[in-house]
């Protein structure tokens, strides 16, 4: 656990892309303080430093948690307390042109610092929440969403 | 006893509702734009069942009401406002992401001295870092075919991987996992015609997340 030196040689990338950015982690905790949570497939994963982040992955904090994450093309986004969001859509693959980013946030405080996805293909990134839809071309912002 | 604890609580309310600012009985949902780099950052567009507003202003922000999506005007927001409602989650931003450029010699993997003397650089904020997530992305510039760049592409960004994979092994506890690509010469950084020699083109992008 402590010593996982991965070299993922990509020299196979040629083989079979498509199906490996299935299952490919799209970013990675890099914060994490009180109750901070991942849920994957029902299943609740204490958010630690260096736990991986796969698409649909929900994002929650309690009252006392804060929650900070990278995500692959370079988005930075925050979690303050009481929060819950969700990674909906993660598309990141440049040399196709395809992207695209939709993170979904339910309540609570967040700061997001936009990545490659929005710089190359801006206009291709959403956050949505249950009482506005934030339509992002850069940038840097902080919400509260209270539903 | 129990009026004395009733007549604490009352207290105690009062004194919250005095912090309280007007209209922030009940917390309504706010937006703000900040800068980056000292600059706007870009812009936002809010969309609500009842309409929609633009920010495209550092520090402008709009509220939204409750259940009927009610949206205000963009105001620019002082910062000590922001601080007080948004000081726990600036306080726990990671650190954006560190960018490296490494540059080689024609038409091969080999690294350029000047950008071999930055790896025990790149090691250090690696090891600050971690645990990271790093890529290396491998550039060619125009010379030679689209197949053969690609390849070559690959193989800097290998050359690179390796070389941070020797300093990470030396020192154990330092995990990272580097995940490498080539987009061989169909993102230049400096554009030129077809079969250009072009020394800032012959590069790997190292970025560490």
């Amino acid at each position: 656990m402590r010593i996982t030196l991965l070299i993922l040689c990509a020299l196979l990338v040629g083989a079979n892309f498509a199906a490996a950015e299935e299952a490919r982690p799209i970013g990675l905790v890099k914060t994490a303080s009180g109750e901070a949570f991942i849920v994957r497939d029902g299943r609740r994963l204490e958010a630690h430093p260096g736990l991986d982040l796969m698409l649909g992955d929900q994002l929650s904090t309690g009252k006392t948690g804060a929650l900070g994450v990278i995500l692959r093309d370079d988005t930075v986004i925050s979690l303050g307390p009481a929060t819950q969001t969700r990674l909906e859509q993660f598309v990141y693959e440049p040399a196709q042109g395809h992207l695209a980013l939709v993170l979904r946030v339910t309540r609570g405080l967040i700061e997001y610092l936009s990545g490659k996805i929005s710089k190359l293909a801006p206009g291709s990134v959403r956050i949505e929440t249950p009482v506005a839809t934030l339509g992002i071309r850069g940038t840097h912002l902080l919400a509260r969403i209270e539903p | 006893m129990k009026g004395a604890t009733a007549h604490y609580l009352f207290l105690f309310f009062s004194l919250l509702a005095t912090l309280n600012l007007p209209g922030c009985a009940s917390p309504k949902s706010v937006i703000v734009l900040l800068p980056e780099a000292g600059k706007v950052s870009g812009e936002v567009t809010v969309t609500t069942a009842t309409g929609s507003q633009l920010l495209n202003q550092s520090w402008q922000s709009v509220e939204i009401s409750g259940s009927h999506g009610g949206l205000s005007n963009p105001v620019v927001m002082e910062s000590a406002a922001v601080e007080g409602v948004f000081g726990s989650v600036q306080a726990g931003m990671p650190a954006p992401p560190v960018h490296y450029l490494l540059y080689f010699k024609l038409g091969t993997a080999e690294m350029l001295p000047e950008s071999r003397l930055l790896l025990p650089e790149i090691f250090a904020v690696i090891k600050k870092r971690s645990p990271v997530q790093l890529s290396v992305v491998g550039h060619a510039d125009t010379v030679g075919s689209v197949a053969y760049n690609h390849r070559l592409g690959m193989e800097r960004a290998a050359a690179v991987a390796a070389a941070i994979g020797e300093l990470l092994a030396a020192q154990q506890g330092v995990p990272a996992r580097v995940e490498i690509s080539s987009r061989g010469k169909s993102d230049l950084l400096v554009k030129t015609p077809d079969l250009t020699p072009e020394p800032r083109n012959r590069r790997a992008e190292v970025t560490i997340r």
